[in-house]
């Protein structure tokens, strides 16, 4: 296709998305002007105005599995580089992999024999 | 008269554009219901059809319905939904003419059985047709305003706080000559969070010469006007420190805690600090006074504890509190604004959770027109991140003073209170029919007739179905809530189906992991442990060991194939045996639950020990087929933890045999008893409802044609003379008691006791550190009813 048909399409759409937006406000502005109301810009739960703002330091009661998705995600990111050369390298890879998930796998067994998955 | 709509509509003229988009708009109504759905079902006879929508949130809403009177509070409540609502708006009331705060309504109804029927059409009309209008105005009322403000206030005030030390405009201007002996108090860990010393003001001090015990302000002279601690008025917040400051005669110090700054009981006297605050619990943890040598002289530390005193943190290094001048007050080396960060300091004052972290908590208000709970039920909490700390239930509705016309004529009674509580209206009267019958007739008899028990049966399945459908609502399951809306209406109208509901039930028992998710043990440490004490004594059968979880649930069909691995979800039994409640079981014959218990093969040895803290302390209450003695022992047996007045299914989920059915002539007949689960959760109180159901099913089937008509039996009241009348009745949601006394042929006092009061009260129990989900559940299972409950 011609680089300039290509630039018109663009440009085409650009203004069909401007147009379709000007509709939109035509069609609101058609509705009428809006009221300015106190109640309308307050948050409320079940009628109850909130007296304060969420901006507390609450308990995080699942840090417990927090961290520990943390070690695994990690985990993650060192099999990546290995996936790469997994194949060349062949049933060593996977002896190494098996030998370092095994040794994370231990800690989530001690970890659950602490009651650590438990929600605190 | 007010306009309709006048705070309803869009301003602007109509034209033909829109005009063409309002009668488009009538078509979709979106109703808001207050106080909630489960109230629009007793005046429905049969669902919505999509003739319009039930919504739980106001932006969505183009219809707030009202239904019957309430209390100011809630008309406020209301008026935040009104507030709130997209214009065009339409206000129906069923019942009321006129509630403040709220406008005047759009449409206006009579209280009966399918209002919508005829508040549809008009709504349909007011929206159609004056969705635009020119004369319409902002919905302002001065109430909703008001608590606008005060909220935005608050909003404010507390984003200050927690801004951090704001000691920015500590002003202890003027105090010339001064000597501030606040060495004393050292302000290292002062834990001054959410102080605002901003406005701070000392004025008036008269500081000489003070002499006490534990300080010595020598010559403290807090030379006069204009220095200040103000405390930021935030009262109520337990983080001040200053609370009771009192800088006058100085004789109070020997009161003073300073663990961590603590102007506490200081006494200034004519200075008044006015703080509002209401802490008691100064602690000044941050402290160093040990070395403190500052050159005071006369001062005396004696009843200061300075040994916890460490983090010093602040410093107060450049002060020489010998001679402090605090002339223009510098406050030189008191740097309150920076170097605070000791966690010790920060945290002092906050609530402590379950396992000791210091947080802050929040308050969070459910309901009243919660789409989780019933209608007008208000649930107030305060929130440990996602886990409750505490619970109450209250209820904003009205309950309308005695009527003279029923204070005149006690026959009107049953009508009344029928009225009154719509949530089971039928029971109502029949109680009152019961307390009158008890009053005129002689003997005093007052029993059931069959067809009597026949409406109160029936009315059960109807309640416990219109239970379900908000359980079902909170759980989250629409085919759940749909179902149940179907059936309550069916057997409302007398066309239910037995069969149908029957397997509705049925599935609902299969549904998966349900048993799991709502098992969650509720439990309340130190009050079950009492009553174990008590269970020990009383019980001294061979308590075989139990799986707990099997326990929990109640449903043992068929020898407990629970495996070791089932218990993941409770790790931390506590096991005493002793603890097990054999008393309280239902021996009823038919109790289909009890078939295949095998109690000797619980596995146990998975149970991983108990962690102290862990509070999950399984009540096991468990039937013992193989004894009869226990029989006998039902009666004394100790329930559970739950305190004596809960009756209904929450008591019989719990595995107490309460229910005032068993003395009834007509229910001893038929040769019925009451279903009990053991769990004391919400699952045994989901079962013993779906139970009770298919058992009132059966009673009403037995009963035959004799179904449901209204007793006939005069009851002439005596218009001389004076006598006490009483019933008890099992309402689908406990025992209610009526009594009241006829003076000469009026009411002189009636006196009504509830189920739902009790149930309440044990919304803080069951919701106590239970993560947000489960607390709504457990509180949602109570099926407690605001209409029992308002004040």
């Amino acid at each position: 296709m011609n680089p300039i048909i290509q630039y018109l399409l663009l440009f085409g759409m650009l203004i069909a998305t401007a147009g379709f937006v000007w509709m939109l406000y035509l069609i609101k502005q058609s509705l009428g002007k809006t009221l300015d109301e106190p109640g309308k810009d307050i948050p409320a739960e079940s009628g109850n105005l909130v007296p304060k703002p969420a901006w507390l330091r609450y308990h995080v009661r699942y840090y417990g599995y927090a961290l520990l998705f943390l070690a695994f995600d990690m985990e993650m990111a060192y099999m990546y580089p290995w996936a790469v050369v997994y194949q060349e390298v062949g049933l060593l890879a996977l002896l190494d992999m098996g030998v370092f998930l095994m040794i994370l796998f231990l800690g989530l067994v001690y970890t659950w024999t602490q009651l650590g998955l438990k929600r605190q | 008269m007010e306009m309709t709509m006048k705070y309803g509509a869009q301003k602007g003229s109509m034209n033909f554009f829109r005009r063409w988009l309002a009668k488009v708009a009538s078509r979709e109504l979106c109703l808001f219901p207050v106080p909630g759905p489960d109230i629009l079902r007793t005046y429905q006879t049969e669902p919505l059809y999509g003739k319009a929508r039930l919504t739980a949130n106001p932006r969505e809403a183009n219809v707030l319905l009202i239904i019957g009177g309430m209390s100011q509070v809630m008309a406020e409540q209301a008026a935040t939904i009104y507030a709130q609502m997209p214009r065009p708006r339409v206000l129906v009331m069923a019942g009321p003419k006129h509630l403040d705060p709220l406008p005047h309504p759009d449409v206006h109804v009579a209280l009966e059985k399918d209002f919508l029927q005829t508040a549809l059409p008009a709504v349909r009309e007011c929206l159609s047709s004056l969705a635009w209008m020119e004369e319409t105005e902002p919905y302002q009322p001065e109430a909703l305003v008001n608590k606008i403000e005060e909220a935005g206030k608050q909003q404010g005030h507390i984003h200050d706080d927690h801004g951090g030390h704001d000691h920015g405009g500590h002003q202890h201007g003027g105090h010339e000559g001064h000597e501030h002996h606040h060495e004393e108090h050292n302000h290292s860990g002062h834990h001054h969070e959410g102080h605002d010393h901003g406005a701070h003001q000392h004025g008036d001090h008269g500081h000489k010469g003070h002499e006490q015990s534990g300080h010595q302000h020598g010559e403290h002279r807090h030379g006069g006007e204009g220095h200040s601690h103000s405390h930021g008025q935030q009262s109520g917040e337990k983080k001040d420190s200053h609370s009771g400051h009192q800088h006058g005669s100085h004789s109070a110090h020997q009161k003073h805690r300073h663990e961590g700054h603590g102007h506490s009981g200081h006494d200034h006297g004519a200075h008044h600090h006015d703080h509002g605050h209401e802490q008691e619990d100064h602690e000044h943890s941050g402290h160093q006074h040990g070395e403190n040598s500052h050159g005071h002289e006369g001062h005396s530390y004696g009843e200061h504890d300075h040994s916890q005193h460490e983090e010093h943190g602040h410093s107060h290094g450049g002060h020489d509190h010998g001679a402090h001048q605090h002339g223009d007050h510098g406050h030189g080396g008191h740097d309150h604004g920076s170097g605070f960060m000791s966690m010790i300091a920060m945290t002092k004052d906050l609530p402590r959770s379950s396992d000791g972290l210091p947080m802050e908590w929040s308050d969070v208000q459910f309901g009243p027109f919660h789409p989780g709970l019933p209608g007008g039920l208000r649930l107030s909490m305060k929130m440990d991140g996602d886990t409750v700390a505490e619970a109450e239930a209250e209820s904003d509705l009205s309950k309308p003073d005695l009527p003279e016309s029923v204070r005149e004529n006690p026959a009107a009674l049953p009508e009344y209170l029928e009225a009154i509580n719509p949530m089971a209206p039928v029971t109502y009267r029949l109680l009152a029919q019961k307390a009158l019958l008890n009053f005129s007739d002689e003997a005093g008899n007052s029993a059931l007739t069959l067809s009597e028990a026949v409406l109160l049966e029936k009315e059960r399945i109807t309640s416990h179905l219109n239970w379900l459908a908000v359980f079902a609502s909170t759980l989250g399951s629409s085919w759940m809530r749909d179902q149940a809306i179907k059936h309550y209406h069916l057997f409302q109208n007398d066309t239910g189906n037995r069969e149908q509901l029957s397997g509705f039930i049925r599935r609902i028992k299969k549904i998966p992991y349900l048993k799991l998710k709502l098992s969650t043990a509720v439990h309340n440490p130190e009050e079950t442990e009492e009553h174990n004490q008590e269970a020990a004594g009383t019980h001294k059968q061979d308590h075989q060991e139990h799986n707990s979880d099997s326990h929990l649930g109640h449903c043992h069909e068929k020898g407990d194939e629970q495996k070791p691995n089932d218990h993941s979800g409770h790790e931390s039994h506590e096991h005493h045996h002793k603890e097990h409640d054999h008393g309280a079981h239902g021996h009823g014959e038919d109790h289909k639950h009890h078939e295949g218990h095998q109690h000797g093969d619980h596995d146990h040895h998975s149970h991983e020990m108990h962690q102290p803290g862990g509070h999950e302390h399984h009540q096991h209450i468990h039937h013992d087929h193989g004894n009869e003695d226990e029989k006998n022992k039902v009666t004394d047996a100790v329930p559970g933890q739950l305190p004596d007045d809960i009756t209904g299914p929450v008591a019989r989920a719990a595995g107490m045999e309460k229910d005032h059915r068993l003395e009834e002539a007509v229910y001893q007949q038929a040769g019925w008893t009451p279903v009990t689960a053991a769990g004391n959760n919400a699952w045994s109180r989901l079962m013993v409802r779906l139970d009770e159901i298919e058992q009132s099913l059966q009673f009403v089937e037995k009963a035959g044609e004799d179904s449901g008509k209204e007793s006939s039996r005069k009851i002439n009241i005596p218009s001389v003379g004076m006598g006490n009348g009483i019933a008890h009745i099992e309402s689908p949601r406990g025992i209610v008691t009526l009594k009241f006394h006829i003076h000469e042929g009026k009411l002189a006092h009636m006196h009504l006791t509830t189920p739902s009061v009790a149930l309440a009260g044990l919304v803080k129990p069951v919701t106590e550190q239970q993560e947000l989900a489960d607390a709504l559940i457990a509180v949602n299972s109570l099926d407690i009813s605001p209409w029992e409950i308002n004040p």
